[in-house]
């Protein structure tokens, strides 16, 4: 057994372990008694160790970094590396060790909100998976060792043919010109860049209608009106965090007039956002888009003009299916009088789509508006037409060196044995993967790469927006930057961050200099983390009509996809190509839509199940229809708003080699991916679904069962055009008096904390909910605890479906403890665990608690939290990254969200050392400050003044369950969603 | 076999009972370190330093006033003085040993509170209160030890008697007794 297997032994024992304890402590006569007895002896012993603590010992440093004190948390700048995305991040350090990642307010596209999956990634630093030493042919060796042989191996590919870089997406601008120059010194050195999920449709349908390849950025913003097909644009694509900062600002300013339009298949966390929803099969988005721009120029939306004239030749006698058409006809309309004010997109791997929605954007007077051409966004997804062609080179015995970073093709390359058999003919061959992944494991050498938090490098998102990776923790095992590597094989001091700051001085220094020497301009870049320049090209291309009107008559020409089933793949908020599969906070955190943990399945609509004859949990195995992948074995999950004709599937699940916590939680889907001449496509049709009735039913561990607030006025909505009708702020101070009030009032403080949550911003996309995971300790239980409804979140998105099953609209709710003034859990609290304090919070005291759980009984908002076990994780790399100034809770402890006690001490203790009150927004809690929406505001409720006050006394305000007189310290703001022009 | 193990159960959980809930003397006495003073890997004399020498406690303790913790100086701070001063004594040269060697000293640990609890001293330093305080007389220790138990109890009364009547030149004082002020 090597070093690798025993890992996994020590990893597996922390979600499964606790079902294997759970089944000891049930109360059979021997366990009871076995139970007393220890209960006995540790009383015992309890008593007899006061007299002697345990020995701790104190180690100061030997020489004290002048910037650190012990116990005081360094906020360092930082990029965030989840995805090619690149928001700004800081990362809180805490006696050495990075304990937190958070949004970087300065910069200029994430605005300081971070989701789900970037705050995740922070637990990837503490993986006990990650591999450990460099390894040739699955042998620990030494660094020089290693590096005599790739030199040698490298020398020996010169002559016997191409030597190969495959990298992902994002690889920022230094590491690129590092990898142009490697690939230069050999004659037949080659750079292909993979994304694992199809991404490249969009550049090249601008080439294409423009003759430029590029893809701008975009400003959701400056729409009035959004349509998007099929792009989850909030959940897992180009840039969530920017465009959900983007979409809150557009739906928050006048609001009420901003119209949102989706057209899709499944249900994603954009379309449960739309104002109106079309449900279509993916191979009807083309057909949509087409019809809508005939439309527009039929309507004169857009003026007539040689273009018009072209359009309206191709389409001549085009005529779509009757749901398309009139789906064309409620988009036409809603972008009627909003030329320069709308955004067309779509993520749709099809380049004639992409095409003609660059055309319609063009056309609608949105280039230089919301379409930002001048810049450009330059996350380099990559050709799908390189990859293939990589992989045919490879079987032909062309590639004679393969150094893979970055990316994980034998799991992610929709044919995986294809890649996997052509990577075995290629003689010298290297990964750089954090963990030994799928790929790496078939490599000769594995030479680790440090995680993002240990090494330098930089990142340009969008043209201009240059930031800085720095590393905040020395490595922790003996890995070396990808880039390190890379100087050492083509022999150069191995030293990057020399590397990177020379790049910096040569390219942004002369032009942002403003008089600093550059050792100025250094430090202040990387103290903030990002730096903007100029935008380089200013392209000026013209639309081709010719262009647009060939991809129209490709689009009419296609054969009609005919009655049967297609899948849609999707990449997960939590879980998106899957790299992060061993992650037990993203494995745990709910699906913003689904709710689901740990677990992907195939999303049917309840009309399919029903003609199927099937129930939640029943398997069935989707069969490709082209002829080519294999089928994938699923549990069924029921999901309203589905295409009846249509079942998505998550990625990024099923992963044999991702680490333990990753087996055997959901199916791989890539194989379901179609691969034709042109590239990949998460969408295809289906041979047949079939049902495996004798399968035995699968429990999934979803964290909210119920779909329906059952008419109770939980979430509440407006319609957008009575402003007047509604005033939910307006509550009768007197009458609430008059109610009979067992708590009497509450007691007069310098301050009230309190939350507004608004929920025309919030979205749902649980960014909150992995940012008080990490800040509050809180632990991951497993699949097993979760379906038992035992998950420790103390903040949950709720999500309800009204309406039509079929179609229904979705509600989102932040949910958290209310911190009510008269709190029905301090009530019943036997001994006192669960007190006010006189700054208006609800507090839990651990210490004291003796585990009744009276008061999650009796919480009308059922947001306390049981430890049914000692949950935190025992493995002592995972414990590293615990925030210290949070207490570990025990087994038998009650707890639940403290509205980030230890920050409000911190700012209290802060303020009162200086000798000064709080400032209005000083005190910011982990769920508000990641916040991509800015949903939430916290503060003083007491003061007329603070932000959170004067939000509260909008006239959207209200309080869940009103009725029943808690008087929650929050405030929620109604949602306001546009019901003209429903499908 | 049973009988034995429910008369062994019953009698500890009786003892248990009857010392920790009648008695909040002998309640207080759980976990109570006063008088602990362990032997130390560096034979270090506050008395020496502090009240001899009249060296100020934030010369070495510098970070009480700007964090949760005092801290145990580095060994570089030690050899501020000591590069010049008694640069032959055994003691001296353990220091000298841990910067050569980048092996941080490892002293014994004294004054704590539960696990539980959130103690900050620099809210504490930055109101004027006195080291002597919680620490004793701890200028005239030639071995630190603990003169305070530092229970809950201890604690609350302090913040209470402050609150109401603070010391001489310590101007208006809201010392909470909140839960909240120290369990999170």
């Amino acid at each position: 057994m090597d070093a690798r297997d025993n890992r996994t032994e020590t990893e597996v024992a922390s979600p499964k372990g606790l079902a294997t304890i759970a089944v000891e402590a049930s109360p059979d006569a021997h366990g009871r008694r076995t139970f007393l007895k220890i209960l006995g002896l540790s009383v015992a012993a309890g008593a007899l160790s006061g007299c002697k603590p345990p020995r701790q010992k104190i180690l100061p440093y030997v020489q004290q970094p002048p910037e650190t004190t012990p116990g005081v948390g360094k906020w360092y700048a930082t990029t965030c590396h989840g995805c090619s995305a690149a928001c700004g991040a800081l990362v809180k350090v805490m006696d050495g060790k990075p304990i937190k990642l958070e949004g970087n307010p300065e910069h200029p596209l994430s605005r300081g909100g971070l989701c789900a999956y970037g705050q995740g990634t922070i637990v990837g630093l503490y993986d006990p998976y990650r591999q450990r030493e460099p390894a040739a042919r699955g042998k620990t060796t030494p660094w020089t060792a290693m590096d005599a042989e790739i030199t040698a191996a490298l020398d020996g590919a010169r002559t016997k043919g191409e030597v190969v870089v495959l990298t992902g997406p994002g690889l920022g601008p230094t590491t690129q010109a590092l990898v142009n120059e490697f690939i230069k010194g050999f004659p037949h050195g080659r750079h292909v860049v993979y994304s694992p999920t199809p991404a490249s449709a969009v550049a090249a349908g601008y080439t294409r209608a423009y003759g430029a390849p590029i893809q701008p950025s975009l400003h959701l913003d400056r729409a009035r009106v959004i349509v998007s097909f099929g792009a989850d644009f909030l959940g897992a694509g180009v840039s969530p965090v920017e465009y959900t900062k983007q979409y809150a600002d557009a739906r928050s300013d006048e609001i009420g007039t901003f119209h949102h339009i989706q057209v899709e298949a499944g249900m994603t966390l954009a379309g449960a956002n739309a104002d109106t929803r079309f449900v279509l099969r993916p191979s009807d988005y083309a057909a949509c888009a087409a019809a809508t721009l005939r439309k527009l120029t039929e309507t004169g939306t857009i003026p007539a003009s040689a273009f018009t004239t072209a359009i309206r030749n191709a389409s001549a006698g085009a005529n779509a299916a009757p749901e398309v058409e009139k789906a064309a006809d409620a988009i036409a309309a809603a972008l009627a009088g909003h030329r320069g004010q709308s955004l067309v997109l779509s993520d749709s791997a099809d380049v004639e789509l992409q095409t003609v929605i660059a055309a319609m954007n063009d056309a609608l007077g949105n280039v230089g508006k919301t379409i930002d051409v001048a810049r450009p966004i330059l996350q380099a997804h990559g050709d799908d037409r390189d990859m293939a062609a990589l992989i045919s080179r490879m079987e032909q015995g062309k590639v004679a060196a393969l150094i893979i970073h970055d990316c994980n093709p034998a799991h992610t390359w929709p044919r995986a044995e294809a890649f996997k058999k052509a990577l075995a003919r290629v003689g010298c061959s290297i990964s750089t993967a954090i963990v030994p992944d799928e790929t790496a494991r078939l490599v000769q050498w594995h030479c680790p790469t440090h995680h993002p938090m240990e090494r330098w490098g930089d990142a340009e998102p969008v043209e201009g927006v240059h930031s800085l990776y720095q590393p905040t923790i020395r490595p922790l095992y003996r890995t070396r930057a990808f880039e390190d590597s890379l100087l050492q094989w083509s022999a150069r001091p191995a030293d990057f961050h020399a590397y990177l700051q020379n790049s910096w001085r040569t390219r942004l220094y002369p032009k942002l200099a403003n008089g600093r020497t550059f050792d100025a301009f250094w430090d202040e870049a990387l103290m903030k983390g990002v730096v903007s320049a100029p935008a380089a090209s200013q392209p000026t291309a013209a639309l081709r009509p010719a262009a647009v009107a060939a991809s129209l008559r490709e689009i009419a020409s296609r054969p009609a996809a005919g009655d049967g089933y297609q899948v849609a793949l999707f990449a997960s908020v939590g879980m998106r190509d899957g790299a992060a599969a061993n992650n037990p906070w993203l494995q745990e955190l709910p699906d913003p839509v689904t709710k689901i943990t740990w677990d992907n399945g195939a999303l049917m609509a309840p009309k399919t199940a029903a003609a199927l004859g099937i129930n939640e949990g029943q398997w069935v195995a989707l069969v490709p229809g082209n002829g080519q992948g294999s089928a994938v074995e699923l549990p069924v999950i029921v999901q309203p708003g589905q295409h009846p004709q249509t079942i998505s599937v998550a990625l990024g699940y099923g992963r044999t080699a991702a680490g333990p916590l990753a087996k055997g939680h959901g199916a791989d889907a890539y194989p379901l991916m179609s691969l034709t001449q042109n590239g990949r496509g998460s969408h295809a049709p289906l041979k047949e679904v079939k049902v495996l009735r004798d399968r035995p039913v699968h429990v999934f561990a979803r964290t909210q069962p119920h779909d329906s607030a059952e008419e109770r006025d939980l979430v509440r909505e407006e319609d957008a055009h009575d402003h007047a009708g509604h005033e939910h702020g307006e509550h009768d101070a007197a009458a609430e008096e008059k109610r009979a009030n067992l708590w009497g009032p509450p007691r007069k403080s310098e301050r009230q904390w309190g939350m507004t949550i608004d929920l025309n911003r919030c979205i749902g996309c649980s960014a909150c909910v992995t940012s008080c995971d990490i800040e509050n300790n809180i632990p991951a239980v497993g699949p097993e605890e979760v379906a038992r409804s035992r998950e420790m979140h103390w903040m949950r998105l709720d999500r309800y479906y009204a309406g039509d099953r079929d179609n229904p609209e979705v509600e989102f709710q932040p949910m958290l403890c209310q911190h009510c003034a008269n709190a029905s859990c301090e009530s019943v609290c036997p001994v006192l665990a669960t007190m006010h304090d006189d700054q208006g919070l609800n507090v839990q005291v651990y210490n004291r608690c003796v585990g009744t759980r009276y008061c999650a009984n009796n919480c009308p908002y059922k947001v306390r939290r049981f430890n049914w076990f000692d949950n935190q994780t025992k493995l002592a790399v995972r414990r590293i990254g615990l925030n210290p100034n949070v207490t570990v809770r025990s087994r038998g402890v009650m707890e639940k969200c403290s509205f980030c006690l230890q920050r409000i001490e911190e700012v209290r203790i802060r303020s009162r050392n200086e000798g000064r009150d709080i400032r209005d927004g000083e005190m910011v809690t982990a769920c508000q400050q990641s916040c991509p929406a800015d949903a939430i505001i916290f503060g003083d409720r007491q003061d007329p003044r603070s932000r959170v006050a004067q939000s509260a006394a909008d006239k959207r305000a209200y309080r869940v369950l009103e009725e029943i007189n808690r008087q929650p310290a929050i405030s929620y703001l109604a949602r306001k969603r546009r019901t003209e022009g429903k499908a | 076999m049973k009988l034995h193990i429910a008369a062994l159960l019953s009698a500890t959980l009786t003892l248990a009972a009857v010392v920790t809930m009648f008695d909040p003397k002998h309640y207080a006495w759980i976990g109570d370190q006063t008088g602990y003073s362990p032997v130390q890997p560096i034979a270090y004399s506050h008395k020496v330093h502090a009240k001899d020498n009249g060296i100020p406690c934030e010369y070495c303790h510098f970070s009480a006033r700007k964090g949760p913790v005092a801290g145990v100086p580095p060994a570089n701070v030690c050899m501020n003085c000591h590069s010049q001063i008694l640069k032959d004594s055994p003691e001296i040269a353990k220091i000298r040993k841990a910067i050569s060697t980048k092996k941080p000293i490892e002293w014994v640990r004294i004054n704590r509170v539960a696990d539980f609890v959130r103690f900050n001293h620099s809210a504490h330093v930055a109101k004027g209160v006195a080291c002597q305080t919680c620490h004793g007389q701890i200028q005239d220790m030639t071995q630190v030890e603990q003169t305070r138990h530092m229970s809950m109890g201890w604690c609350v009364s302090c913040h209470r008697q402050y609150t109401a009547k603070p010391p001489k030149g310590m101007g208006k004082v809201n010392a909470r007794v909140e839960c909240s002020t120290c369990h999170y």
